[in-house]
């Protein structure tokens, strides 16, 4: 007599809940570029704001630096730029802010 | 002597030889047309189509190719908002966390919190998550390693 064996996938809760909103599962190839985007996006914004010189011309820089990000998130100028390079545009200069009100630039 | 009264024939021979019309099928059928004249020329003239107006909406190259791929084009401003505070809640968690150590492990603090921003970012383990935290996270530590390798913070 055959037995049928289930089979119990354990999967994180935010994928069992795109797959009950019939939604897909990110691939590591969807996953990758997530992260590639947003450390390109970051890195260039840090550079941005790295380069200037004074504390007060960092702030400025690091909100202009976030308009933009902000811009690129939502209405990515260029189909081929993902707007995770917006969302880390964005990050960096929310912590940059952070960093001028706190004091730890050098 | 009295006048001899005139005939219709003799009616419709004057009529024919001035041309004025008095009485009869003629008469009634130039009324008639006189009639439809004056109507078509008091009958108000058929609407002009006018030409209307055309709303053309230029949309960014990616709102179009999410349209060719027949996705929701439009990003609210809700969305949008709840992407950039949280992102942004993101970063900020990093950097506190990263600036609140000391010495060398300010870098393996920040590379702690890549690890765990990218793991968010992939699958957030707690489902009321959302992935753009982990966004945050990823980016405030590339942001501080990028800053602390060119000397620009303490």
């Amino acid at each position: 007599m055959l037995h049928q064996q289930t089979t119990v996938t354990l999967v994180p809760p935010a994928w069992a809940v795109r797959r009950e909103a019939g939604l897909g599962v990110p691939s590591l190839p969807n996953i990758g570029q997530a992260v590639v985007g947003t450390i390109t996006g970051a890195a260039a914004s840090a550079i941005f704001i790295g380069a200037l010189r004074s504390d007060a011309a960092r702030f400025v820089g690091a909100l202009i630096s976030g308009a933009i990000g902000t811009y690129f998130a939502a209405v990515s100028p260029l189909a081929t730029i993902p707007h995770e390079i917006g969302l880390g545009m964005v990050c960096t200069s929310a912590s940059h802010l952070y960093y001028a009100l706190a004091r730890q630039y050098a | 002597m009295a006048r001899k009264k005139k005939g219709p024939a003799s009616e419709r021979a004057r009529e024919a030889r001035t041309g004025a019309v008095k009485t009869g099928p003629i008469k009634r059928a130039a009324e008639a047309g006189a009639a439809r004249v004056v109507e078509r020329a008091l009958a108000p003239s058929p609407p002009v189509a006018k030409p209307r107006p055309v709303t053309v909406t230029a949309s960014p190259p990616a709102y179009r190719t999410l349209e060719a791929k027949e996705m929701p084009p439009v990003v609210t401003l809700g969305q949008l908002g709840r992407t950039i505070a949280t992102a942004g809640a993101g970063a900020v968690i990093t950097a506190i966390f990263i600036t609140s150590l000391q010495g060398g492990a300010k870098y393996v603090g920040a590379l702690i919190g890549a690890g765990v921003g990218t793991i968010f970012l992939a699958t957030s383990p707690i489902a009321s998550i959302p992935s753009d935290l982990g966004i945050g996270m990823l980016a405030g530590s590339t942001g501080w390693l990028t800053l602390k390798w060119t000397g620009k913070v303490k």
